[in-house]
C-alpha cells in the first residue's frame, strides 16, 4: 500500500488495528501456507434482491411493495414467513437456502450487501448529473460482467483480475500448474498478463458415485485402444505439436495442445492412481474427497467437487496458492422467474427457476465447505460470488429486468461471518439509492469487494493497486475497512 | 504420355478410383464406360493417345479442361462450405471462386421446417425410437434435420452464412421453450438462410418478429404495463450496432479526451422497449383473453400484434388494484391492448429516420420504423461484416478489408443498402482472403469451430448416414465435440467475439474467438471423441446401420494410394488442410505409416489411414483455417 492510500483509509473510516478482520487468519502478505480462492460467477444476473430479504414487517412490507406484491399478484416478493433468518433476526435468507443459513449462523457465511460496479463513489445526484465517470454501458450483461472480471473497465479487456493476481504469485507458489485453474468459462477473468489458466473437467457420476473414467484433467494420447503395430505415433503428435510456427494463430493453438501434454499429465499424474488388470486401465482418485456429494443434476457441485478433489491434491500438485473459477449460469430471468405450485397450479416463488438455481448453489456451497472442514483446510480456502448485476425490484410481470448493486456470499472457515458487511438498502422504489425502476446504486464497489480476498491470498498492497487500477477511487481498500 | 512414358490410362472412368472426383468435377462423360481422368501436369508438352477397347473402332474425341490450383479451391470451400470432398474441390478448381459463389447463391434452400416436421411426422409413428406418438417427440428433431443438410445440402455456402448470422443473432436450443418447440429452431434457421442472400433489413424485421426470438429474449408477449428491455438491449448491442460508434474501418472513433462514444443510453433501450410491445404467436383467438398467457404455440408464422383486451394472468390484478373481476367489455376492469402508445425516442445520430416516434402508431408501424431506425446506423456495415468475416475467413481481417465489406454493405454497386450477396462476395473475394502471399502472413486465419472440424473430416470423405436420418445428440461436452449447433449457451453465442487468449495470440494484440471453448481440457477431449466419433464415421450405436455415417475411405484403402504413404498423405493434406502441413511433418508421418505394418494388409491399409487421418486432425494446420 502506498502511504497516501493507507492514510486515507484511515481518515475515511478511522480503522484502527483493532478493528475486527473480514477475513482471518490475518491479511498479511503470507506466501507460506496453501490458500485457495474460489470465485462463483452466476451468469445473468442473480436477483439478489430476493436472496437476502428484510424480516421485520415493516420492512418486509415496504420490500413486498416494491417488488408488486405476491406472485398470485405477478409481482416477486417472496412470503415472509418462507424466509430462513440469519443472527440478528432482521434478515433472512432465500427458502432454497437452509444450507447456507445453517453456515451462516455458524458465522462461516457472510452477506456483502450492495455492491456493484463503479468508476467513482457515486450519489444519486451525481448519476442523474452524470457529474462523476459511470461505468460503460450500465445494466449490460456483457459489459457489467466484464467490469467483474477484469475490475478495469475503461481500458481494454485484456486481462482480468483473477489472472493478474496470479501473475503475482509467479511460479513461487506452484510448480508446472498455473494458479489458476477454471472449470470452464471465465475467459477474461482467468487472464493474466503474463499466465493463463488450466482448464480441468468438472466431476461425472456414474452409479451413485464418482465415474473416475472421466478424469477431471487429461492428456491427450495418438495411440490408446488402436491396435497398430510398429511406429510411435504419439511420438509423431508430439513432435508435430512442438514445432515452432511463425503464425500466431498456429502457434495459439499449438500452445494449447503443448499445455494439455505437459500440464495434462502432470495433473493427472498427481491426482490420479492407475491401476492396469488384463490391459484395461482404470483410475482412483489418490486423496478421495470426504463429505455428501449431490451425484447428478446439480453441475455447481460437480465443478465444486472437482476444485475439492484439487485441493485435496495440493500437496502432489505443489501449490501453495490457487484462484478456482466456477459458474452457474441461467440466471437471466426476464420471463421465467416464477414457478408453479405443483398441487394448486398456482404460481409460485417457491419453485421455478431461480428457486431451483439458488437450491443448487446451496447445496454445492454447503458440500464444499463440509469437505474443505473434514480435509482440514475450511480456514485456507474462501469462497465468493460474483454475478452480472441485481435485478430491478420492481416485476415486469413475469420475472425482472437487468439492475446493478445486489448481494453477494462469502463463504469458507476465515470468513468473519453470521453478518451482513456494508450498509443493508432500503428495499424500495424512489429511494436515495434507485437510479430507476429499482435499480440500486452500488454501495460498495465491486474493487473493494474483490481486492479483500486479493489481500487475504497474499497480495501486497501496491499489488493490489496494480490488479485494481481503480481501487484508490474508493475510499475503502478491503471489506475490513467496513467492519463494524 | 510424356514423351515415350506413359503418365496415365484409362478406360470405363465410372469403375476408376478417381470416379466420384470426376463426377464431382462437372466434366464426367456421359456413359461410364467411356475415358476420364484427372492429372496433376508440369508446364510441358504432352501427347494424348486414343485407342478403341479390345481393338473397336469409330471417332474418337479428345477434350482437355484446365482446372484452377486445387489447393486454392480448397481454400475457398473451408472458408464457404462445412467441408469439401475431392470431387468438390476438383469441381471449384474448374470454375473458380466468383462462377462457384455464384452457382451457389443460385442453389434453392434446404428446407429446415419441412424436415423437421417430416421427422415428427415419422416419430409419431414410431420411427427414431420415439414413443411419444401425441407430439412425435419434437425434442429430438432439431439436431438431426440440421445434420441432414449439413451433410447432404448442396446449399453449403447459404449453409455457412446461416451460420454465421445464426452466432451473431443467437437463439439456442438450450432454451427448454425452443427445444421442445419441434420446428422452432428449424423455422429460425430456415429465415436466417432465406436472408443469407437477402437484404439486411428484411433480416433485422423477420429476426424480431421470429417467434423463437421472441420466446428467446422475452419480446413475445411483453406489454405497456412493464416493456421487457431484454429483447431491445441485444438487438442494438449484438445484433445490429454494438456498443461504441464504429468507423466503416472497424475501428473506435475517440471522442477529444480519448474515450470510445457510446452508441446509445439506458432510454433508448427503454424506447425500443416500447417500441416492440404488444406482438404474440400468430392466429391467436383474442377473443379468448386468457391466450395472452396459455397461447397456442405458433412457430413457422412470424408474431402478429395481439390487439384485443385482456384480463389479468390468472385472474390475478397487480398489489394495489381496487378492481376485482374482468371484464372484456369494460376498459375499467380490463387490460387495454399490449401495445405502448406514448412516444418513443430511439437511435439518435447524424440522418437517423426515425430518432423519435411519435404518439399513436400501430405495432407495425414503430416495428417497421424502428427498424428502419437501427439499419440505417453507419454503425452495421463494419459491426456485422466484421463478424461475418470473422466467422468465414480470418480472426483479424485488416481495416482495409472490413472497410471493403462495409461499403459494399453500405452500396452494393446499384444503390441498395444491405444486399448480403454483395456482402458475401466482397468478403470471400476480396484480395485478403484469396491471395496465398496474405494467407501465408503470420496473423492470417481463424481456429475452426469443433462442429467444423467434426463436418469437415466427414464431408472431406463424402460421409452419408444411408437411410438419411443423421442420428446425432447433443455433443457440446467436452469429452464430446465441445460445442453443438443451434446450442449456444447464451446469446453471447459460444465464445465471446473479443476474446485474445493470454499466449502468442494475446501477445500479438490479436482476437481468437474460438480460443474462448478451445483449452487443454477440451483439445484432450477431442482427441479421444475423434477416435470413435471419426475416423469410422459417427456412429450413434443405433442397431439401425442405415443410421450410420459411413465416410468412403475406398481410394485410400484399395489402388495405388493405399500402398503409398507419400501419396496418401500428399492427397490427405489437400482434402484436410488446403496443402498447409508443414514440410517436416509430412516426411515424418510418411515415415511412421511406412512403419506400420501388419500381416493382413487390409489392416495395413486401414491402421495407415486412420493413424495418418487422426495426426493430420491434430496438427495446428487442419485446426487453425488459413
Amino acid at each position: 500500500m502506498n502511504r497516501r492510500h493507507f492514510l486515507s483509509a484511515l481518515a475515511a473510516f478511522g480503522a484502527s488495528p483493532l478493528a475486527p478482520s473480514f477475513l482471518t487468519p490475518a491479511m498479511a502478505a503470507d506466501t507460506t501456507g496453501y490458500k485457495a480462492l474460489v470465485c462463483l460467477f452466476l451468469f445473468g444476473g442473480n436477483d439478489s434482491h430476493n436472496m437476502v430479504v428484510p424480516l421485520t414487517t415493516a420492512e418486509y412490507n415496504t420490500y413486498a411493495a416494491a417488488r408488486g406484491g405476491p406472485a398470485e399478484a405477478n409481482g416477486l416478493a417472496l412470503p415472509q414467513g418462507s424466509l430462513l433468518p440469519i443472527p440478528g433476526g432482521l434478515y433472512g435468507l432465500h427458502p432454497a437456502m437452509p444450507n447456507l443459513a445453517a453456515l451462516c449462523t455458524q458465522g462461516k457465511l457472510a452477506i456483502v450487501a450492495n455492491t456493484g460496479p463503479l468508476l467513482a463513489p457515486t450519489t444519486l445526484a451525481q448519476y442523474r448529473a452524470r457529474s462523476v465517470p459511470l461505468p460503460p454501458q450500465l445494466f449490460s450483461h456483457s459489459d457489467m460482467q466484464s467490469h467483474w472480471q477484469t475490475m478495469r473497465p475503461d481500458a481494454p479487456a485484456d486481462s482480468g483480475w483473477g489472472g493478474r493476481l496470479s501473475d503475482t504469485f509467479g511460479t513461487a507458489a506452484t510448480g508446472l500448474l498455473p494458479v489458476s485453474v477454471t472449470l470452464g468459462g471465465g475467459g477474461i477473468f482467468m487472464k493474466g498478463d503474463t499466465s493463463s489458466a488450466f482448464q480441468v473437467g468438472r466431476m461425472r457420476y456414474a452409479n451413485g458415485g464418482i465415474d473416475n473414467r472421466n478424469r477431471i484433467a487429461r492428456v491427450p494420447r495418438a495411440d490408446v485402444d488402436w491396435n497398430w503395430t510398429g511406429g510411435n505415433p504419439q511420438a509423431l503428435f508430439v513432435g508435430n505439436t512442438r514445432l515452432v510456427r511463425a503464425n500466431r494463430v498456429e502457434e495459439q493453438w499449438a500452445s494449447v495442445m503443448e499445455g494439455a501434454l505437459d500440464i495434462g499429465q502432470f495433473v493427472n499424474d498427481g491426482m490420479y492412481n492407475a491401476t492396469t488388470v488384463n490391459g484395461n486401465t482404470t483410475y482412483s482418485l489418490k486423496v478421495p474427497v470426504p463429505g455428501t456429494w449431490p451425484t447428478s443434476g446439480n453441475g455447481l457441485a460437480a465443478q465444486m467437487h472437482a476444485v475439492a478433489a484439487m485441493i485435496a491434491a495440493r500437496q502432489a500438485l505443489g501449490v501453495t496458492r490457487q484462484v478456482f473459477f466456477v459458474s452457474v449460469g441461467g440466471f437471466d430471468n426476464h420471463g421465467d422467474q416464477f414457478g408453479r405450485d405443483a398441487t394448486t397450479g398456482n404460481k409460485t416463488l417457491l419453485a421455478g427457476r431461480h428457486f431451483d438455481l439458488l437450491r443448487q448453489v446451496d447445496v454445492a456451497l454447503s458440500a464444499f465447505h463440509q469437505a474443505t472442514v473434514a480435509l482440514g483446510v475450511a480456514n485456507n480456502v474462501t469462497t465468493m460470488t460474483m454475478s452480472d448485476f441485481g435485478r430491478t425490484l420492481k416485476s415486469n410481470g413475469q420475472g425482472s429486468d437487468h439492475g446493478w448493486g445486489g448481494h453477494q456470499f462469502v463463504l469458507g472457515g476465515g470468513v468473519n461471518g453470521g453478518r451482513i458487511v456494508g450498509g443493508f438498502p432500503t428495499v424500495a422504489l424512489g429511494t436515495a439509492s434507485d437510479v430507476g425502476e429499482g435499480r440500486l446504486l452500488p454501495n460498495i464497489a465491486s474493487d473493494t469487494y474483490a481486492a479483500t480476498f486479493a489481500k487475504w491470498l497474499g497480495a501486497t498492497e501496491g499489488e493490489l493497486d496494480a490488479v485494481f487500477p481503480n481501487l484508490s477511487r474508493f475510499p475503502a481498500r478491503t471489506l475490513t475497512d467496513l467492519m463494524l | 504420355m510424356s514423351g515415350a512414358s506413359v503418365i496415365a490410362a484409362n478406360d470405363d472412368w465410372g469403375a476408376s478410383p478417381a470416379a466420384l472426383e470426376i463426377q464431382d468435377s462437372g466434366f464426367a462423360p456421359g456413359h461410364p464406360a467411356e475415358s476420364a481422368m484427372v492429372v496433376t501436369l508440369n508446364p510441358g508438352a504432352y501427347t494424348a493417345i486414343v485407342t478403341g477397347a479390345a481393338g473397336g473402332t469409330g471417332v474418337g474425341i479428345v477434350e482437355v479442361f484446365g482446372l484452377g490450383p486445387r489447393n486454392e479451391a480448397a481454400r475457398l470451400l473451408q472458408q464457404a462450405t462445412w467441408g469439401a470432398s475431392l470431387g468438390e474441390i476438383t469441381r471449384a478448381a474448374a470454375i473458380g471462386a466468383r462462377a462457384w459463389i455464384d452457382e451457389q447463391i443460385a442453389k434453392p434452400a434446404s428446407n429446415y421446417t419441412a424436415q423437421a416436421s417430416l421427422n415428427i411426422a415419422n416419430n409419431k409413428a414410431g420411427a427414431n425410437g420415439c414413443t411419444d406418438t401425441t407430439n412425435g417427440c419434437p425434442w429430438q428433431v432439431t439436431t438431426p434435420t440440421i445434420y441432414k443438410f449439413a451433410f447432404e445440402g448442396q446449399d453449403q455456402l447459404r449453409q455457412r452464412v446461416a451460420n454465421a448470422l445464426s452466432q451473431i443473432m443467437v437463439v439456442s436450443l438450450n432454451n427448454n421453450r425452443l427445444g421442445d418447440s419441434g420446428t422452432g429452431v428449424p423455422n429460425y434457421l430456415d429465415m436466417l438462410g432465406r436472408h443469407a442472400f437477402g437484404n439486411f433489413r428484411d433480416l433485422l424485421r423477420d429476426v424480431t418478429l421470429h417467434p423463437a426470438m421472441g420466446v428467446y429474449l422475452d419480446m413475445l408477449g411483453s406489454s405497456h404495463e412493464v416493456p421487457n428491455e431484454n429483447y431491445a438491449r441485444e438487438l442494438l448491442q449484438l445484433f445490429s450496432i454494438g456498443t461504441v460508434m464504429l468507423n466503416a474501418d472497424g475501428t473506435k472513433p475517440r471522442d477529444a479526451q480519448g474515450n470510445t462514444i457510446p452508441t446509445y443510453d439506458e432510454e433508448t433501450v427503454q424506447g425500443f422497449a416500447k417500441a416492440f410491445t404488444g406482438w404474440h404467436f400468430a392466429d391467436q383467438n383474442m377473443t379468448q383473453s386468457w391466450k395472452f398467457y396459455w397461447p397456442d404455440e405458433r412457430w413457422s408464422v412470424p408474431m402478429k400484434p395481439w390487439t384485443a383486451r385482456r384480463c389479468p394472468q390468472d385472474g390475478r390484478w397487480p398489489a394495489g388494484s381496487t378492481t376485482t373481476s374482468c371484464s372484456l367489455n369494460d376498459p375499467n376492469r380490463s387490460f387495454p391492448p399490449p401495445h405502448d402508445t406514448g412516444t418513443k425516442r430511439l437511435l439518435q445520430y447524424a440522418g437517423a429516420p426515425f430518432a423519435n416516434l411519435p404518439a399513436g402508431q400501430t405495432p407495425e408501424q414503430d416495428l417497421e420504423n424502428a427498424i428502419d431506425n437501427i439499419f440505417r446506423h453507419p454503425n452495421v456495415g463494419p459491426f456485422i461484416g466484421k463478424q461475418l468475416i470473422q466467422r468465414l475467413v480470418t480472426s483479424n481481417p485488416s481495416p482495409g478489408y472490413v472497410q471493403r465489406v462495409s461499403a459494399a454493405f453500405a452500396n452494393n454497386g446499384v444503390g441498395i443498402r444491405g444486399d448480403m450477396t454483395a456482402v458475401v462476395r466482397a468478403i470471400l473475394l476480396d484480395t485478403e482472403a484469396r491471395s496465398l502471399a496474405v494467407a501465408g502472413g503470420n496473423t492470417f486465419g481463424k481456429l475452426r469451430e469443433p462442429v467444423a472440424k467434426f463436418l469437415h473430416l466427414h464431408r472431406a470423405f463424402s460421409a452419408r448416414a444411408s437411410g438419411g436420418y443423421y442420428d446425432i445428440w447433443d455433443l457440446s461436452d467436452p469429452d464430446a465435440l465441445g460445442q453443438a449447433p443451434m446450442r449456444a449457451p447464451s446469446v453471447f453465442n459460444f465464445y465471446d467475439r473479443d476474446f485474445a487468449p493470454a499466449g502468442p495470440l494475446g501477445q500479438a494484440g490479436l482476437v481468437g474467438p474460438e480460443f474462448d471453448i478451445t483449452t487443454a481440457s477440451t483439445v484432450a477431449g477431442f482427441s479421444d471423441f475423434s477416435k470413435w466419433g471419426i475416423y469410422p464415421g459417427f456412429n450413434s450405436g443405433s442397431s439401425d446401420q442405415s443410421r450410420w455415417i459411413r465416410p468412403t475411405y475406398d481410394r485410400y484403402l484399395a489402388g495405388a494410394m493405399a500402398d503409398t504413404p507419400a501419396a496418401l498423405v500428399d492427397e490427405l493434406d489437400l482434402l484436410l488442410t488446403a496443402g498447409n502441413l508443414k514440410a517436416k511433418f509430412k516426411a515424418d508421418l510418411v515415415a511412421t505409416l511406412n512403419g506400420v505394418t501388419r500381416t493382413v494388409v487390409a489392416d495395413q491399409r486401414n491402421d495407415r489411414l486412420r493413424i495418418a487421418i487422426w495426426q493430420i486432425v491434430h496438427s495446428a494446420e487442419y485446426a487453425v483455417q488459413r
